[in-house]
């Protein structure tokens, strides 16, 4: 049923559980993953009411900041592919609105399933780490798994254990 | 993107501003006025009727015309278009804004003001300075967190920047070579002290509070120099990550449209002159556009306090490239890898050094020649003076008899103002710049009222302001109010809401006592006028 799995990850609490989720459905069903970090555009409109250096200097410190934003991305999904060791790990970094990005990734893509992580109460400490869950859903082409603050343990080795395996099971049963 | 597709939008604003001045026009012309003349007489703007007419028609004129080639040739990706042809509908939009706010919205609140005096006990609208730059900068900030700056408006609304820039490369003809040499040593002083105690005082913020060593580079140049833009230039040179750069300029933004917003207040409440205010707001306000803001909401009639708080600002500007060098050298420091020491100085010095500012140096040497002030005009001190004899500058009779009577009294123990007072009575008017100042003395040896009100009418009557110098000012008011209603528009609620963490705690605790030391140097100690 579900053949290629999208995993949107950021580096947070919130993403690792997403992360998580997504590994241990892939392994169950065999299927494929796609990891996606969406950097969010609100990052270019940050030097907003910067006006006295020449557009020069602007543009060094966009292709700065965009190399900076770009390196993040690439260690989290990184990270994400270690976490999955030995599955084939798709990855792709795309600047956007988070909602709109991950949909518009999962229709190109041709995801059958998007996982996302509950948005965490804290304050992380990644750059707009949020997607609007409502948007999400509006405009997903496939279903839409949040992993929410269930306790996970990953083990050594990329095995994943839930606690709460009912999606699992459900998955499996049909 | 913007400006490739065919848009209607310039068209449609070019329109609407072109109507609205042949309506304003026409209605001047007749004899029996019509809604917008009437509303004009309500609002006291009749006098402004032919500047907006003027200003409208021309603007109306070339937006129409831009909109009438977007619309029929698809703007390329050439660079006129870009430059030219994209941002056209924007800028026809911030100027049909600015009309909104200067002719119509700040009138209706001075009128408003005045009817809630005796109900609140105080002038509303004069107390918060709600003036069209104010206005402008709050409509600018709530239409871009609200419904959004569209997309055939964004190449208008990036042209700000160089609205600002031309701002204060106008200004640069607006000193006289006496002004400038007191408010440049005066900000040279207290910049250095602020700077670079602002800076010290951070990194040490930082070292206590363990913050990750580039976001306290960050923070400290963006708070110890000009706020966001030295946050950009810092940036690099200490490794920032993204979430550093984004903690610190959603922090630099909120500690500054704060001070944006109370700074002209608090200084209207505690009677601060121009001097001492412009002072406080290039050295207490963060971000380089938000010093000009406030000095204008202070201050919006005369560009008394828009002087000298640019002085600071540019004198801060200029700490910028040092200071980026100082935190390259202290990010090194410590640092193991070598390739961070690569920062040449050199580029560091050329590529930091903004280019308006030497427009504005050129401006004032230019201004220093003559070249903008006719024959016969002098500036000096902040006036400018015609000496050329003239009736209208005679004063009467009965004045110079007062004066004669003076002067035979004794009263005056000063030999050079005695003479001078003598050539006043002898030519009836003031001839000289030495002379107007001598008599403008002759004051602090009576306490004659009627006398001193007498020596200031001397001075005033051979005060006059040159055309050439009023139309700079008028057009270099335009300058400030578009540019600061379009970097208003850049003040985005998405940034602000990244404020948070350490850098916001480091933030509040280092801008706010910048700001209150500031505040008490700046009244307390400095105590002339310009």
């Amino acid at each position: 049923m579900f053949k290629r799995i999208l995993v949107a990850t950021h580096g947070t609490e919130g993403a690792k559980k997403a992360e998580i989720y997504g590994i241990g459905l892939a392994r169950a069903l065999g299927a494929e993953l796609h990891g996606l970090y969406v950097i969010h555009r609100d990052w270019s409109s940050l030097v907003g009411i910067e006006w006295l250096h020449s557009s020069h200097a602007r543009m060094e410190f966009y292709r700065y900041a965009e190399s900076e934003f770009n390196l993040r991305a690439k260690e989290v999904l990184e990270a994400f592919k270690q976490h999955a060791n030995g599955m084939e790990v798709s990855t792709a970094i795309k600047v956007g609105e988070p909602a709109e990005v991950i949909a518009e990734e999962a229709k190109d893509s041709h995801v059958d399933i998007i996982v996302i992580g509950a948005s965490s109460t804290g304050r992380s400490e990644e750059y707009k780490a949020r997607i609007s869950l409502k948007k999400l859903i509006k405009l997903a082409p496939c279903p839409v798994l949040v992993a929410n603050n269930a306790s996970t343990i990953m083990r050594e080795g990329g095995e994943v254990e839930l606690s709460r395996t009912k999606v699992l099971e459900t998955v499996n049963s049909e | 993107m913007n400006g490739v597709k065919r848009s209607p939008a310039a068209l449609i604003i070019g329109l609407i501003l072109l109507i609205y001045a042949l309506i304003l026009k026409r209605q001047d012309a007749a004899v029996t006025p019509g809604l917008l003349i009437d509303l004009a007489t309500y609002l006291k703007t009749t006098k402004t009727v032919s500047t907006q007419v003027g200003v409208g028609l021309w603007a109306g004129i070339i937006v129409t015309f831009f909109g009438l080639w977007n619309l029929a040739v698809p703007a390329m990706k050439s660079k006129f278009d870009k430059l030219v042809r994209g941002p056209m509908a924007g800028i026809g939009t911030i100027i049909l804004l600015s009309f909104l706010t200067r002719y119509y919205l700040e009138p209706i609140f001075k009128i408003w003001g005045k009817n809630a005096e005796k109900t609140l006990g105080f002038d509303f609208a004069a107390m918060f300075g709600l003036n069209y730059i104010l206005l402008g900068i709050v409509i600018g900030i709530i239409w871009v967190n609200t419904i959004g700056v569209p997309g055939w408006m964004q190449a208008g609304v990036k042209t700000a920047r160089l609205s600002m820039k031309m701002g204060v490369i106008t200004l640069g003809a607006m000193y006289s070579l006496t002004e400038l040499r007191y408010m440049g040593s005066l900000s040279i002083i207290m910049v250095a002290v602020f700077v670079m105690g602002t800076v010290i005082f951070v990194l040490w913020l930082g070292q206590i509070m363990k913050t990750p060593k580039p976001l306290t580079g960050v923070l400290s140049a963006g708070l110890g120099v000009c706020g966001v833009s030295a946050a950009v230039a810092a940036s690099p040179v200490v490794k920032a990550r993204g979430i550093d750069m984004a903690y610190s300029i959603g922090m630099l933004l909120l500690v500054g449209v704060v001070g944006l917003f109370t700074f002209p207040t608090i200084g209207r409440l505690v009677g601060m002159n121009e001097l001492q205010f412009g002072a406080w707001a290039g050295t207490g306000i963060l971000n380089s556009a938000q010093v000009a803001a406030a000095a204008l909401i202070f201050d919006p009639k005369t560009i008394e306090t828009l002087k000298v708080a640019e002085i600071f600002n540019i004198t801060r500007i200029l700490f910028l490239p040092f200071i980026v060098i100082l935190l390259a050298v202290w990010f090194a420091r410590g640092e193991e890898e070598a390739e961070v020491g690569k920062v040449s100085i050199r580029k560091v010095l050329i590529d930091k050094f903004p280019l308006f500012v030497l427009g504005f140096i050129l401006m004032f040497a230019f201004s220093t020649t003559g070249v903008f002030t006719p024959r016969n005009y002098e500036l000096h001190g902040k006036h400018f003076y015609n000496f050329k004899p003239d009736e209208k500058k005679e004063l009467r009779t009965r004045d110079l008899k007062k004066i004669q009577a003076f002067i035979e009294s004794g009263q005056v123990t000063n030999p050079e103002v005695k003479s001078a007072l003598e050539k006043l009575v002898a030519d009836r008017q003031i001839t000289s710049t030495a002379q107007t100042d001598l008599v403008l003395k002759a004051s602090d040896f009576t306490e004659d009222k009627d006398l001193k009100k007498i020596f200031k009418d001397a001075d005033k009557k051979v005060q006059a302001t040159p055309k050439t110098v009023k139309t700079m000012r008028e057009y270099m008011m335009w300058f400030f109010a578009f540019g600061l209603i379009g970097l208003g528009m850049q003040i985005t609620w998405q940034t602000i809401r990244q404020a948070g963490g350490k850098a916001a705690v480091i933030g509040v605790i280092a801008g706010v006592t910048k700001a209150v030391l500031s505040f008490f140097v700046c009244w307390l100690l400095i105590k002339g006028t310009i």
